[in-house]
């Protein structure tokens, strides 16, 4: 591609203003701890610990080595909306009201102070879109292209949706619950990003509608005032900016429930006419494994190392990670450190003591209480979910 | 700008402010697509036909950037029938794209991003802010700033700007046009409205002079 300089000054420029930030709103519109969290000196037009995949509606996957914090700050958390957060005005105490309705006795219009007079609750839990590590797959799958970073672990804080379930009496017949929040497409015929759960995820005691995000208000990019947190589930079901709780008899209708965020079980091989009735949704996490130090492509002296990463699957618990430096021929537990919380991922390390210099391939898989192992690649499905192929970096060994 | 930037803590207003106004002015007037469907004359009319590519990437910017960046275009890998596939949606999402130009982009795009194409994830970060500058679409004999008709503007501005603009330019994703000062500074609006500045793409690959002078005209009488 030829380049003269208005178009390489163009391009820096363009760089700058949009390079790392919330650029559905451009630098300046929007003040940066109502982006990223009231503690956060983030500035909107870059964010070193991001790196940004669709630039608008903003989408950023975490860089690898920010999960060397047990808990991932809201400024360096991973982004991902459909279509960008709605304008702040209209999330603001003074306007945002929670609808509960469909199949319930009493529905409902709640306030944030409604909310709060529910008993509050706080759940360590990852969450995880589900499409990281869709750039991984092959064949190919159309989306975001996702590498390691599009998940997370925080704590959030809020009040149980059953609580506010039974307050307004769910009628027998609701089988699902169905979510929509306050962001909009720019385009009317795009259809809305309408999701649902079972009704059983819904009154779990640990799903929550999460106001706080390690701490702090909920920041705007990550769903404020507040979201649907179903731990243990991929991101698909915690949906940001909730406004509209509908209980109903059937799932959700729509392509963001009907068409996407699904996938063939069992799996079928690329180029397979698919069959509706075997396709499911998104739901649970599978386990999943990754090396957070040292980071791919370090150069590393001859003496020990010690490798560290993160592990964390869905509805269980992680019990052994494993690492590989022979390209997975041979494998050594690594330790687990640090917290131990249910939905929380694990931290764990590993000690490496390599003897001869050269270029070395670390390999990493975690197995679950369901007996769940990481596979070396994750079974190819056309929306690409669910990505948990055993995580690997290359290092270089240096001689002194 | 970019030293702007940099001293943003000490110039956050004034940035503020002017970003608001280029960024935002520009975005929502070029969001809606013209649609040439209408039978009304567009930009598009005028593009010159030197080069597919450029024609293409106009394309892109015109009927696509308008509700998403390039960024997530340059990024897939995928075959022709997939690329068919996804502006056939796209359409039906609203994109206003006909068959033609879904043709056009979809071997634009198969060519460049298939299955086979090389390119690391931040090339293509690159890639996507690689717009073309579009040049100002002037037909012959057209002045360069034509004298405005707020009733074509009105209906034009409907056809664009209101998903990002709102209705009645009252603001919405991209900010508040009426009685918006940039409407009575010419080189900034029309640099703005043409060139695209921030998430607003550039419109005059699809609007011609006397569009996007209808629609200043009839911005300036609203309340």
């Amino acid at each position: 591609m030829s380049l003269d300089k208005r178009s390489v000054s163009r391009r820096a420029f363009l760089g700058q203003l949009l390079g790392g930030a919330a650029a559905t709103w451009a630098a300046g519109y929007l003040r940066p701890e109502l982006l990223w969290g009231q503690s956060s000196k983030q500035e909107p037009q870059g964010n070193p610990g991001l790196i940004t995949r669709v630039t608008r509606p903003f989408d950023a996957e975490t860089r690898v080595q920010e999960f060397a914090s047990y808990l991932t700050s809201n400024d360096r958390f991973f982004v991902r909306s459909h279509f960008g957060p709605p304008p702040p005005e209209q999330i603001t105490a003074k306007v945002w009201r929670l609808h509960v309705k469909g199949l319930v006795d009493q529905p409902l219009e709640l306030t944030m102070e409604d909310l709060a007079k529910f008993d509050g609750v706080s759940v360590t839990a990852v969450v995880q879109c589900g499409g990281n590590g869709r750039a991984f797959h092959r064949p190919r799958a159309p989306g975001v292209q996702w590498e390691r970073g599009a998940v997370g672990n925080a704590k959030w804080t809020g009040v149980r949706l059953r609580d506010v379930l039974s307050h307004v009496g769910v009628q027998s017949s609701a089988r699902h619950l169905q979510m929509l929040g306050a962001d909009r497409p720019v385009s009317t015929m795009t259809p809305l990003f309408l999701r649902s759960i079972p009704i059983e995820k819904a009154i779990h005691p640990d799903t929550l509608l999460a106001t706080h995000m390690n701490g702090e208000p909920l920041p705007l990019l990550h769903g404020a005032p507040l979201r649907l947190i179903t731990p243990g589930w991929m991101g698909d079901a915690c949906v940001k900016w909730l406004t509209v709780l509908t209980l109903q008899a059937e799932e959700a209708k729509g392509f963001y429930m009907e068409t996407a965020y699904r996938y063939p079980v069992p799996p079928v091989e690329p180029g397979t006419a698919l069959n509706p009735r075997d396709m499911k949704p998104v739901e649970a996490m599978v386990v999943k494994s990754l090396i957070v130090s040292p980071v791919s492509g370090a150069a590393l002296k001859l003496g020990p190392v010690t490798v560290e990463g993160v592990a964390w699957t869905g509805e269980g618990k992680v019990v052994t990670v494993e690492v590989s430096v022979d390209d997975g021929q041979t494998w050594e537990n690594a330790r687990f450190v640090g917290e131990d919380a249910p939905y929380a991922w694990r931290q764990w390390q590993f000690i490496w003591n390599p003897r001869q210099p050269g270029a070395r391939t670390i390999l990493a898989r975690a197995t679950d209480d369901h007996g769940q192992t990481q596979p070396m690649a994750s079974p190819w499905n056309p929306g690409g979910f669910l990505w948990n192929g055993v995580d690997h970096i290359q290092v270089e060994v240096k001689s002194a | 700008m970019i030293r702007l930037m940099r001293r943003w803590g000490h110039t956050r207003p004034t940035v503020i402010g002017l970003v608001t106004v280029l960024v935002f002015v520009g975005i929502p007037l070029v969001i809606g697509f013209a649609d040439d469907r209408t039978g009304e004359s567009t930009g598009k009319d005028s593009l010159p036909s030197v080069s597919d590519e450029q024609d293409s990437k106009r394309l892109l910017m015109a009927r696509c950037a308008v509700c998403h960046s390039t960024d997530l275009i340059v990024q897939q890998r995928l075959t022709l029938p997939q690329w068919i596939k996804t502006l056939n949606k796209m359409e039906r999402w609203g994109a206003q794209v006909s068959s033609a130009e879904q043709t056009q982009l979809a071997n634009y795009l198969a060519a460049r991003y298939h299955p086979g194409a090389s390119g690391s994830l931040e090339q293509v970060a690159q890639d996507s802010l690689d717009a073309p500058v579009t040049q100002p679409a002037i037909s012959p004999g057209m002045p360069e700033h034509p004298e405005g008709r707020p009733d074509h503007g009105q209906s034009l501005f409907g056809q664009n700007c209101v998903p990002c603009h709102g209705p009645a330019a009252a603001g919405g994703m991209g900010p508040k046009l009426a009685k918006n000062p940039i409407l009575t500074d010419e080189r900034r609006f029309w640099a703005t409205v043409r060139q695209g500045r921030g998430a607003m793409p550039a419109w005059s690959a699809m609007l011609n002079a006397q569009e996007i002078a209808d629609i200043q005209a009839w911005l300036k009488t609203l309340e």
